[in-house]
């Protein structure tokens, strides 16, 4: 068949495909993994990242690889995280399971009770606190990954960490 | 809040450094990327594709003698191709996009209490999404019992009918001429000859063309074996007429599947005519069969610029060609997996094609294939798929206009709508550009309506619906708060009607339906509960009399204030009131707040008759409802949206008329978007409105979005679910 996509061969596409994946796929498996809590999902989200990437890559159409990867992470995460919570909770409402989230293991070391603490946060609050804290990105640039205004970056910021004081001063007394 | 910080920075470090890819992820994401890149390449199949790179090489004689030209080398001007399809799954028709994401639903009669499974369909030439004919076959497994059925979807408006249909023959794949003219089908006993029936079609549907088309029937002189015509395409006019094929598939007593092309003529006249003999396609010099030939239709009523082909090779493998004038086919073998040649040979499997893309399949399964960049979509469980044309105003995918061509492109409602909530009456969902979420499902008898408290966005709101109906009916409510649910529960209500809340959250009220009240004793109470964090513990009643008296049924709509101090809110309530006629007419009712923060109606007050109800047969009717648009919070003012009769103006005759700031803007609604009943009504409509924003159903399972703004209007667009009612959201603050 004749080629007719822009700027690429499919060979020459899918070579410099497996150079963006390579320099791109562990910090997309980590944001994940940090968003979610969930080495499997994180998996899957980062791949479907991945998956849905490349009919753009091969149009030409990403030219900051790294931003689009980020941004894609955290919508897909988002995404998968809100659906799943939702329809979670109504299926507990409709069985009469009225269990909570799962709280730190007392026995675990300080950084599983850090990382457990910001497993409780909502997903906004943890999602800036991990762009901020763990990707060490500017509040602009937060606010591009998340596809909010610097304000809500700020506000999000903000009381995500105000939670987990409450929740980490908990733990320890 | 230091030591928490470093504590953080630490932590998300430690648990980031544990997290290790595992090395084999790139082989399955390859993998995936290699099977989506293209259907199964054999060690010969990519042998054969290397060969095949040239472009401009002369076609063989592929048709025999009476060579099919396709078109002129040069690509056509005009769209590449269409967005969506018609699918069936043998029960159903669904119109989707390329990657088989539902768009719609297509409604066929089906009188029968046990339908027979539709197995083929066919889409009318010039078709869209929004005005779509399809004629469809539904077949028995051994093709004895068969029905041709039309459908035409028009908005809201659907009518269908039969065309043809019977016991002991079997009729197989219809397909249209390129101008939608006409639509042919091959009819044939078992074991006997085939036969080609037409049928004329017009503006106003089959019977209404040119009267020489209409149920024409033509036996040429076909080989022995079971016949189905595949495509149907003009190759050249003139003072005489137009002339064309209608290409076809025939599978022979030894079990070979062969194409063949039946020319075709429209005369002078209008009638069509059978002047040859069919041509079988002859193999090509590369020794492939063929089996399927199509047109690739880049115009919707004009020939394509290229042929696409199903074609069997000396080895058994079948290849899906592109054919064009003056160019070797290009061939690409297809995994037996997906289409092996027994398959072929079987007569069952199908193609189609628009422009570059192509559909195929066999059985239940189909797969669209893009040339553009070799990739593949699977439909699995589709049984037949057509192509529609593209609707005028669809928006080319990653288009340079696109203001974020680095972000993932989202998919679900209209671009540039706002995030809302809605019902299928199973379900409360709530949709934004990037996400779609169940909020709560139906636990009685179904959700009815909502009310969703003002000021609310995606991530923080507050919703009460009704579940179930009259008296059976429940109040339930849920509150979100950064996307985590906060509170929920059910409200001390007694037979609510659709619940409202006040323009600043700060009462909910619901009309109180006893649903056996005399029209001679008024009607209906108004029941409210005060809301501040979360619903009060009392319920406030107060009796409402219908003015006129024969008003025996209100419903209440919405809630606006029309003027207000520092301590006192005067307004009303918006309502809809059913006569004894079981006309709908709307009404106000006046509430106030008072200094105490306590809520009343005005001793006595009744619900007056917005616009005075007129009978008689030069009179027009109007159904009024009307939402205000909540655009300022608590405070007098802001627009109003009604929907109205405008009768005499272009398009349809009713419209959705924006009243703010002392202006009027209408917008005429597209003819029969809504449903308008025998006696000139609109019924069971609902609206709702935030700021410029207006979403619009027909109190069945459709609904529009509209937008004021200065420039204009902007839709009525539809909303891709099947949706019962919604209410649009306010944007997030700050974002």
């Amino acid at each position: 068949m004749e080629v007719v996509a822009v700027g690429r061969t499919p060979a020459a596409a899918r070579q410099g495909f497996a150079d963006v994946f390579t320099a791109h796929h562990p910090e997309a498996l980590r944001l994940a993994y940090l968003l979610c809590g969930d080495a499997h999902r994180a998996e899957d989200a980062a791949a479907e990242v991945f998956m849905k990437m490349y009919r753009r890559w091969r149009r030409g159409r990403i030219s900051n690889p790294r931003a689009y990867v980020r941004r894609a992470v955290v919508n897909e995460v988002s995404s998968r995280f809100r659906r799943l919570a939702l329809e979670r909770r109504e299926e507990q409402r409709q069985h009469g399971d009225d269990r909570g989230p799962r709280l730190a293991d007392d026995a675990a070391a300080d950084r599983d009770e850090v990382f457990q603490a910001l497993a409780a946060l909502p997903p906004r609050q943890r999602t800036a606190v991990v762009l901020r804290y763990y990707a060490d990105l500017t509040e602009a640039d937060t606010a591009a990954a998340m596809g909010v205004s610097v304000g809500t970056v700020k506000s999000a910021v903000s009381r995500g960490l105000e939670r987990l004081r409450v929740l980490l001063e908990e733990e320890v007394t | 809040m230091r030591h928490v910080e470093e504590r953080l920075r630490r932590s998300l470090a430690t648990r980031a450094d544990d997290v290790h890819p595992d090395p084999a992820t790139w082989d399955r994401l390859d993998s995936r990327l290699h099977r989506r890149a293209w259907v199964g390449w054999s060690a010969a199949g990519v042998a054969v594709a290397a060969a095949a790179v040239a472009v401009a090489l002369i076609v063989p004689g592929l048709l025999g003698e009476t060579r099919v030209e396709l078109s002129p080398a040069d690509p056509p001007p005009g769209p590449a191709g269409a967005t969506t399809l018609v699918t069936t799954d043998g029960s159903r028709m669904q119109v989707t996009d390329l990657d088989g994401q539902v768009l719609g639903e297509v409604d066929p009669p089906a009188d029968a209490a046990e339908p027979l499974p539709i197995t083929r369909l066919a889409v009318q030439p010039g078709s869209t999404p929004d005005d779509l004919t399809v004629v469809y076959l539904r077949a028995d497994a051994d093709c004895e019992r068969v029905e041709v059925g039309w459908v035409r979807m028009d908005g809201a408006i659907g009518e269908g009918g039969v065309l043809g249909g019977g016991q002991g023959y079997c009729a197989t794949d219809p397909v249209w001429s390129p101008d939608g003219a006409a639509v042919a089908w091959m009819e044939q006993e078992p074991g006997g000859a085939a036969a080609l029936q037409v049928h004329g079609w017009g503006p106003g549907g089959p019977g209404t063309g040119d009267p020489a088309t209409d149920n024409a029937r033509f036996d040429p002189d076909l080989p022995v074996g079971a016949v189905r015509a595949t495509d149907w395409w003009w190759t050249d006019t003139d003072d005489t007429g137009v002339r064309g094929v209608i290409s076809l598939s025939v599978t022979d007593p030894e079990g070979e599947t062969r194409a063949f092309t039946l020319a075709v003529e429209r005369q002078a006249d209008g009638a069509i005519a059978l002047p040859e003999t069919p041509m079988a396609a002859d193999p090509a010099d590369d020794g492939v069969r063929s089996a399927v030939l199509v047109s690739s239709h880049d115009h919707s009523t004009e020939r394509g610029a290229y042929g696409y082909e199903l074609g069997v090779d000396v080895d058994g493998t079948v290849l899906l060609s592109r054919l064009a004038d003056h160019a070797e086919p290009d061939r690409v073998p297809l995994d037996p997996a997906v289409l092996a040649a027994e398959d072929v040979d079987r007569g069952e499997a199908w193609l189609t094609a628009r422009g570059d893309t192509v559909v195929f399949g066999h059985a239940d399964a189909a797969w669209v294939f893009r040339v553009a960049d070799s990739s593949y979509t699977a439909l699995p469980g589709v049984v037949h798929a057509a192509f529609t044309g593209s609707p005028a105003s669809d928006p080319a995918p990653e288009s340079p206009g696109d203001p974020s061509p680095e972000s993932p492109a989202p998919d679900g409602p209209p671009p540039g709508a706002p995030a809302f909530v809605a019902t299928d009456g199973g379900a409360l969902t709530l949709t934004t550009a990037e996400t779609e979420a169940v909020l709560a499902r139906a636990a009685d008898g179904g959700i009815a309506d909502f009310a969703v408290r003002p000021s609310a966005t995606p991530d923080d709101l507050t919703l009460v619906w009704r579940d179930g109906e009259g008296c059976g009916a429940t109040l339930r409510h849920l509150t979100l708060v950064d996307g985590e649910e906060a509170a929920s529960g059910t409200l001390p209500a007694s037979c609510p009607g659709r619940p409202a809340f006040a323009p600043d959250g700060r009462h909910l009220a619901w009309v109180s339906e006893p649903g056996d009240t005399a029209p001679d004793e008024g009607c209906c109470t108004v029941e409210t509960l005060d809301w501040a964090d979360g619903p009060g513990d009392a319920v406030v009643a107060f009796d409402l009399a219908a003015n006129p008296a024969e008003i025996f049924l209100l419903e209440l709509l919405d809630w606006v204030w029309v003027e207000g101090t520092d301590t006192a809110t005067a307004g009303h309530l918006l309502l809809a009131g059913t006569d004894t006629h079981g006309t709908v007419s709307a009404l106000t009712a006046p509430v106030e707040r008072q200094d105490d923060g306590a809520l009343a109606l005005p001793a006595g007050a009744t619900a007056e008759q917005v616009t005075p109800f007129v009978v008689g047969a030069e009179q027009e009717r109007f159904a009024v409802l009307q939402a205000d648009s909540h655009q300022t919070v608590g405070s007098p003012g802001g627009p109003r949206y009604r929907l109205e009769r405008h009768p005499g103006e272009g398009g349809g005759d009713l419209a959705v008329v924006r009243e703010g700031h002392g202006e009027t803007d209408a917008r005429v609604l597209p003819a029969g978007l809504l449903r308008v009943n025998t006696t000139g009504e609109v019924d069971a409509v609902w609206m709702t409105a935030r700021g410029d924003d207006v979403l619009l159903g027909d109190g069945a399972d459709r609904a529009w979005w509209l937008r004021w703004t200065a420039d204009g209007w902007v839709g009525p667009a539809e909303l891709d679910h099947r949706t019962r009612f919604a209410v649009p959201l306010a944007e997030p603050a700050g974002g």
